[in-house]
């Protein structure tokens, strides 16, 4: 559909590739995309990291206490975007809580760097925004899992480590690709976040593209950068999907 | 083994209370007395509620945002619904492809879905305001009301159709006893999951609500951005409060499948 309505709209101007060589010779829109990709990227490791031990603990309670740790862990996920985005506005900042916390306590006498807005910001935010998302289809996983193999193979002497990546991995690995879909577009194509606490270094293409709608207001440029940015999305989707196909567990 | 049991209930407590401090954060200061957001807390006031309810502004924002996502649910239960429906009565050769055309909003971000409807919108020269934002917030739901509706649909027994066609029962009254019996729950775990998501949804409102005319997301937003105030932390407080609720019993009414359906706002970055 934006294919379609972006080139309606350039058609009521000229037809032509104006727009995406502004995009290709400008080494700043290029340059963003690529940041925003590696955000992304970064974003969707750490949250795989920490979702993986998360979705084992589920998985591996009480059949009656899964359900409500489940629920637990979506009731965040439920709230709006924009609460939990603004809530870290509040923490973020020269002059936000954890700023004024600090220097309340009499901890430092200036506001720390640490916690103004920034990359680290958006990274923290983002993580803590897509973490349900990434918990759950690796959860989905480990709840069909085989116990039984694992602790045939625990028996027959191997290590946690060797069952971990010789069973458990490869069984959960479409599990862990899903949850990097989950993670990864979203936060790709962010823009709220990036404009609420990323201050100078942590500004994303989507921030960019949203401004092109309104500040900047051309429509154009705005419409080819996000063609750009859907392409190379659709790039990685695709990427995933095919690791997600070689997966052993993808048929099962 | 007792000591692993522990280690990872530490984990797990730590990650639930790292997933919930926003939320925390702004239900608690929006009862706090003093402006600016900084522990220790002051004290305890409904200052920024009875500041939110005294601006015409916030109550005309949260009165669109009521019916828009009024507006939405009942459309997108009453299409997406239908469409279900059509998929388990009917055989029809687009089925692979409509599905997937249903299903797209849910994996493209919003940020480009929402650009891409307003290109649209502004092709065929329709002026935004409440009727583009609810069209926005329709093809956003739509794919949850189906996905519940048509997979619960897929877990009604044949037979009990078959035997009430051969006891003599038309399909209406197929329909009315059997079926809509039978989906109840669904249809009313998606109305609920569509409501929660129109009324907290920002990016695609936020692109095709035009001038003059906000849903409460929206209007917070620009108030962040021109003067945050614990007023935010009250209206947040608010959307927090219905969206969560909402999700809520649409899991309890909805079963498992609901609590896996993103609802929220899923793809809102």
């Amino acid at each position: 559909m934006s294919f379609a309505s972006s080139a309606e709209l350039m058609v009521q101007y000229v037809w032509s590739l104006q727009n995406y060589a502004t995009i290709v010779s400008e080494p700043i829109y290029l340059r963003l995309l690529c940041r925003s990709l590696a955000i992304a990227a970064l974003v969707t490791v750490l949250a795989i990291l920490l979702a993986f031990p998360a979705a084992w603990i589920i998985a591996r309670t009480k059949p009656k206490y899964r359900n409500t740790l489940l629920i637990l862990l979506m009731i965040p996920w439920w709230s709006s975007y924009i609460v939990r985005a603004f809530a870290w506005y509040t923490m973020f900042g020269r002059s936000g809580l954890i700023n004024r916390t600090v220097e309340s306590a009499g901890v430092t006498s200036g506001p720390l760097d640490l916690f103004g807005f920034g990359l680290p910001a958006v990274i923290l935010t983002e993580l803590n925004l897509c973490l349900p998302l990434a918990v759950l289809p690796i959860y989905m996983v480990l709840e069909r899992l085989d116990w039984n193999q694992i602790a045939c193979a625990r028996s027959l002497g191997a290590g946690p480590w060797r069952v971990l990546r010789r069973i458990v991995l490869p069984l959960s690995a479409h599990g862990i690709i899903a949850a990097a879909i989950f993670v990864f577009m979203p936060v790709a194509g962010t823009f709220i976040v990036p404009q609420l606490v990323g201050g100078v270094d942590g500004t994303m293409i989507g921030a960019i593209i949203a401004s092109q709608f309104g500040a900047a207001s051309n429509w154009a440029l705005g419409a080819a950068l996000a063609i750009t940015l859907l392409t190379s999305l659709a790039g990685v989707l695709a990427l995933l999907l095919v690791l997600r196909n070689r997966a052993p567990g993808a048929h099962a | 083994m007792i000591k692993r049991t522990f280690l990872s209930w530490i984990y797990l407590s730590f990650l639930y209370i790292f997933l919930f401090f926003p939320a925390l954060i702004v239900v608690l200061f929006s009862f706090n007395t003093s402006r600016v957001w900084s522990f220790p807390l002051r004290g305890i006031t409904w200052r920024w509620y009875e500041e939110l309810l005294a601006r015409p502004d916030a109550v005309a924002a949260a009165m669109n945002s009521l019916i828009v996502a009024t507006v939405t649910m009942t459309v997108s239960v009453a299409l997406g619904g239908a469409v279900a429906f059509a998929f388990h009565q009917w055989r029809f050769s687009a089925k692979n492809g409509v599905e997937s055309l249903l299903l797209l909003p849910l994996l493209v971000p919003n940020l480009i879905w929402a650009i891409g409807l307003l290109l649209l919108v502004g092709a065929i020269h329709l002026p935004t305001g409440p009727a583009t934002v609810i069209l926005g917030h329709v093809v956003l739901t739509m794919p949850y009301v189906f996905l519940l509706v048509r997979s619960r649909l897929q877990s009604l027994d044949p037979n009990l159709e078959r035997a009430a066609r051969g006891l003599g029962a038309t399909s209406p009254l197929i329909f009315r006893r059997i079926i809509l019996p039978h989906v109840g729950p669904a249809l009313l775990a998606s109305a609920l999951i569509s409501f929660a998501t129109s009324f907290s949804e920002l990016v695609v409102a936020f692109f095709l609500t035009g001038a003059g005319f906000n849903t409460l997301p929206v209007f917070i937003y620009s108030l962040i951005e021109i003067e945050p105030s614990p007023i935010v932390n009250a209206i947040a407080s608010i959307i927090f409060f219905v969206a969560v609720t909402c999700m809520l019993s649409a899991a309890l009414i909805g079963g498992r499948e609901v609590a896996f359906t993103h609802g929220g706002d899923s793809h809102d970055k």
